[in-house]
């Protein structure tokens, strides 16, 4: 005799059961902008390449507008958020011991954010 | 009906059954095996084992010291072949699991790291952290599922044994998901089902431990030996019964009284140490004696007003402390980490900063399923192992880290005699094992499909448990026995009237509980009339009107059989090689 | 004085009375050191025998009764009535399984899964008993025993919406425990189980949600196994790229 089995299919909005889901897919969702503003870097090193008056023209034509300050901003938030959640995640990721005993994951969190402040550091150096 | 077919049956996927399926795997892989069990088999209750197994592996250790550990330990009553040859397999056996994945706590030089146990007299429980009994379990499990030749009945429940021709050749099982009964058949049949701690209100015992195993041979015939020896855990948590280890005090946690005195002293037990002396704790000695010395002398401490009121949902309770506080957290978070993720759950006090209430709980069975050395019983073809058997190693007071360990050896020992057995015995009567099958399938429709009752499993269980605790405890008289022995004979014909309200055939959890309530009966009633007819005291068995050993009467073992009334009560002879009785003295100097 | 009381709104599924579920509503007594699991056999033994689930041990250690209570995938052993008094608590199967019926869930394919990762050890090198054990420093224990602690409750199967939607998925526990044997130090078995899980049904699948180790009562972190997993494939994948075949 076989009996019958109840299945409960996983409703379309699943990602909205609770915050840690939603946190979740705002991640994902993070990704596109991560990639979207590489692309447009991609055009920005194109511009640049093709000397120094186009990219000029390109950079009070396009990116001044008030719409790409605009997306700039919302660009740089997810960008922001991906990074953060990125480096919170790392201890998942790395299994870092001493001894027998992990390292408090607090550090290997923190190490990722010094080294980020120490690369922004040195990139706005070798920019200005 | 269907028919299904194995060279052996095993029955009960706990520590012993998983063993033994592999022995016979090893022996002759070509050998089909039925593995049998209502739960699946990492739910089993070797699980809840935490602080360790014993076997032999020091430079400083030898087989005769554990064996003279635990014959002393067994007040004697322990059959010191079952013993020899236990020590002797115990250090291959916990090897083997090791070479199966086991994570054993380790030295630093990578060997596996001991640890002190009670009544043990030189330190020689392995243990991986405290949870032993959770990490054998699975490493056996997930060791068990590379063999091919095993065929897994998960969360099938046996109700009956097929019997024919004086020979156990298969079982009757509910399938739960359908509700079925099938015939299953094999040459040879062990029961692997554990204790029945159940039948007692305040008990370490998960809720499957319903003597099923035991009830099942007693009703083929088969005696139960030694029932009346029920250990008590000194150190359960008031309320629920949750298991503090044994190894909490292993690791040097001390056991107080109210006055935050540790009585344990004042009951030939030895003196303590200070917690600070690096000597403490001392082997056999203080918290770390026997656990029948300990949960006696907490009752007497009862008796003296010395013990702490602890208010519960079930009202007072008396309970001691036992203080691990001294050791740190570190310690209590490297050795005894489930410990305290138990009380903080549990007990709601983290043990790293207060003291952790405790009470005596019923732990573990030492008698059971009466079989001889190679794990055979008196019926042929049916055969035990682990807590529902009784070889018997553990006698009258069984030593903690024996339990694990035996699971290992004798799993193993029932499956190559039940391999023996299954090449000389290679017929089974199938048309017979079917009818029986038959009948089980409509007994039960009739008994519980087709009958209602005014009584229900509820009330039964609790009377069965108030009146075990009452008259079966630590301490027991002739009164107290007599009167347990009337009550259950009353509720085994209060049982004849228990109805279930669920009639549906699916996972009828209804039904297997109303059958598990049968076999705890049958149980109980083994550990009753057993104790009332042992008219002395030996190790958990303590008698407040027969309080001296009486080794003239009772150097034997008591066998149950099962009668249309009470049981018959038989005795047989304890074998003795090389340890003749003594007294058992702890709290000496060892070392 | 009047016993208080708290509601529970229990999932029941009877396959042979109906093909849908229905929510059924009870009172038990509210007891402050109650769980969850107390309510459900309060319920059994005084108000209702035939509402099935599974349960054991009672201490967090068997695995059995794992269900969603107030939508999150708990053992019903640890889930403490207090945390929830006075609002009703609802208790329902574990999602992503098939019900077997009312509470009971059907989990075979776990137990098939972990077949599949050949979850047991492998030795590097045989050795007979006779010979003892195989030596293991604390260290070398340390780096898998983490992931040797799952109970097999099945809650970080019913939290992870990559099985739900792809039942296909090997899951958090069968990869963490292929995962605890290929981190053993007495084990070699890695390149048997790396077909399996470094496949698309394996750590691939993986999104890193991370709600697996969010609802691991055991502290397994199943993400991490798979996580790790990712990073080692991935290296190893380079390395066979970029060195010589043979060289290691």
């Amino acid at each position: 005799m076989k009996t019958k089995e109840y299945v409960r299919p996983m409703p379309a909005n699943w990602f909205m059961h609770n915050r840690h889901l939603q946190l979740f897919m705002l991640r994902e969702l993070s990704a596109f902008f991560v990639a979207g503003y590489s692309v447009f870097l991609l055009v920005m090193l194109y511009k640049a390449g093709q000397g120094e008056q186009a990219f000029q023209q390109f950079f009070e034509g396009v990116m001044k507008s008030g719409l790409s300050i605009f997306l700039h901003l919302i660009a740089l938030a997810f960008v922001v958020y991906h990074a953060l959640t990125s480096f919170n995640a790392a201890p998942v990721i790395m299994d870092v011991r001493i001894g027998e005993d992990p390292i408090d994951p607090r550090l290997l969190i923190a190490a990722h954010y010094v080294m980020w402040v120490v690369v922004s550091v040195v990139i706005l150096i070798v920019a200005l | 009906m269907e028919f299904l077919n194995h060279d052996i049956l095993i029955v009960g996927g706990g520590g012993a059954g998983l063993r033994a399926s592999i022995a016979i795997g090893e022996e002759n892989p070509q050998l089909s095996v039925g593995v049998i069990s209502k739960v699946y088999p990492m739910r089993s209750h070797t699980i809840s084992a935490e602080g360790g197994a014993a076997a032999v592996i020091k430079a400083n250790d030898s087989l005769d010291a554990h064996a003279r550990d635990t014959i002393t330990g067994s007040d004697w009553l322990a059959d010191q072949d079952a013993v020899e040859a236990f020590v002797n397999e115990a250090p291959k056996e916990m090897i083997q699991l090791e070479h199966w994945g086991c994570p054993w706590s380790r030295e630093p030089d990578g060997h596996v790291a001991v640890r002190p146990f009670g009544g043990m007299k030189i330190e020689r429980t392995w243990f991986a952290a405290d949870k032993t009994g959770f990490h054998m379990l699975h490493a056996l499990f997930q060791t068990s599922l590379k063999y091919n030749n095993v065929t897994r009945y998960d969360e099938w429940f046996v109700t009956r044994l097929l019997v024919d021709d004086g020979r156990v050749q298969g079982v009757a099982a509910i399938e739960l998901r359908t509700g079925q009964v099938r015939a299953i058949g094999g040459k040879a049949v062990i029961l692997c089902t554990g204790g029945a701690g159940r039948i007692f209100p305040f008990t370490t015992n998960a809720a499957i431990k319903t003597g099923d195993g035991m009830a099942l041979a007693y009703r083929v015939g088969v005696p139960l030996k030694d029932m009346e020896f029920v250990q008590y855990h000194p150190t359960g948590l008031p309320g629920t019964g949750i298991l503090i280890t044994e190894a909490a005090r292993g690791e040097g946690g001390i056991l107080v009284n109210k006055d935050g005195y540790r009585y344990l002293q004042d009951y030939n037990l030895g003196q303590p140490l200070d917690v600070r002396d690096p000597r403490h704790p001392q082997k056999a000695s203080m918290e770390l004696g026997p656990r029948d010395r300990l949960s006696q002398a907490f009752m007497k401490e009862v008796e003296k007003g010395r013990t702490i009121k602890l208010e519960t949902a079930v009202g007072p309770v008396d309970v001691v402390h036992l203080d691990v506080r001294h050791l740190g957290e570190e310690k209590i978070n490297k050795k005894i980490p489930f410990v305290r993720e138990l009380a903080k759950n549990y007990a709601g006090i983290d043990p790293v900063y207060e003291p952790i209430p405790v009470r005596p709980v019923v732990h573990y069975m030492m008698g059971g399923v009466s079989t001889n050395i190679e794990g055979a019983t008196i019926v042929p073809g049916l055969f035990a192992a682990g807590e529902c058997a009784c070889v018997s190693i553990n006698g009258a007071n069984r030593l903690g880290s024996n339990s694990l360990t035996e699971l290992l050896v004798f799993g193993a020992r029932a499956a190559r005699s039940a391999v023996k057995f299954a090449a000389d015995h290679p017929q089974i009567n199938k048309d017979a094992l079917i009818a029986q099958a038959e009948d089980e399938q409509r007994q039960i429709t009739q008994r519980w499909f087709q009958k209602d009752g005014s009584e229900t499993i509820a009330a039964i269980r609790l009377e069965l448990n108030k009146t075990m605790e009452a008259g079966c405890g630590i301490y027991r008289s002739e009164e107290s026995l007599k009167k347990t022995c009337d009550d259950i004979r009353k509720l085994k014909e209060r049982y004849h009237n228990v109805g279930i309200s669920d009639k549906s055939i699916s996972f009828n959890t209804e039904l297997t509980a109303a059958i598990e309530l049968g076999f705890m009966l049958d149980t109980a009633e083994a550990v009753a009339f057993s104790a009332l007819a042992r008219q002395e005291s030996r190790g958990s068995h303590q008698r407040t009107d027969f309080a001296k050993r009486d080794d003239e009467k009772y150097l034997k073992h008591s066998l149950a059989y099962r009668t249309d009334g009470d049981p018959r009560i038989e005795y047989l002879d304890v074998v003795i090689t090389k340890w003749p009785p003594a007294e058992r003295v702890y709290g000496q100097q060892t070392s | 004085m009047p016993e208080k009381s708290i509601t529970l709104e229990v999932f029941r599924y009877l396959p042979e009375q109906s093909d849908e579920p229905k929510y059924q509503k009870y009172d038990v007594p509210y007891r402050e050191d109650w769980v969850v699991l107390d309510a459900l056999n309060y319920i059994k033994d005084h108000i209702d025998g035939s509402l099935s689930y599974r349960w054991s041990c009672r201490m967090g250690v068997c695995g059995s009764c794992g269900m969603m209570v107030n939508g999150e995938p708990r053992l019903t052993c640890a889930a403490f009535l207090r945390d929830f008094y006075p609002q009703p608590i609802r208790v329902e199967p574990l999602t992503n399984f098939p019900v077997i019926r009312d509470l009971i869930i059907n989990l075979e394919d776990f137990l098939h899964k972990l077949k599949e990762v050949k979850a047991w050890l492998i030795p590097k090198q045989e050795k007979p008993v006779s010979e003892g054990e195989y030596l293991q420093s604390p260290k070398e224990l340390a780096t898998y025993k983490q992931f040797s602690m799952c109970i097999n409750c099945m809650l970080c199967y019913a939290a992870c919406p990559v099985y739900g939607l792809e039942p296909k998925f090997l899951g958090p526990a069968a990869i963490a425990l292929g995962q605890r044997y290929n981190l053993d130090s007495r084990d070699g078995g890695k390149e048997e189980r790396t077909d399996i899980i470094a496949s698309s049904e394996g750590i691939w699948e993986c999104t890193f949600i991370g709600e697996c180790s969010r609802v691991c009562p055991k502290h397994v972190d199943p993400a991490a196994a798979i996580q790790r997993a990712k990073v080692q494939s991935t290296q190893e994948w380079w390395m066979s790229l970029l060195l010589p075949k043979g060289a290691k």
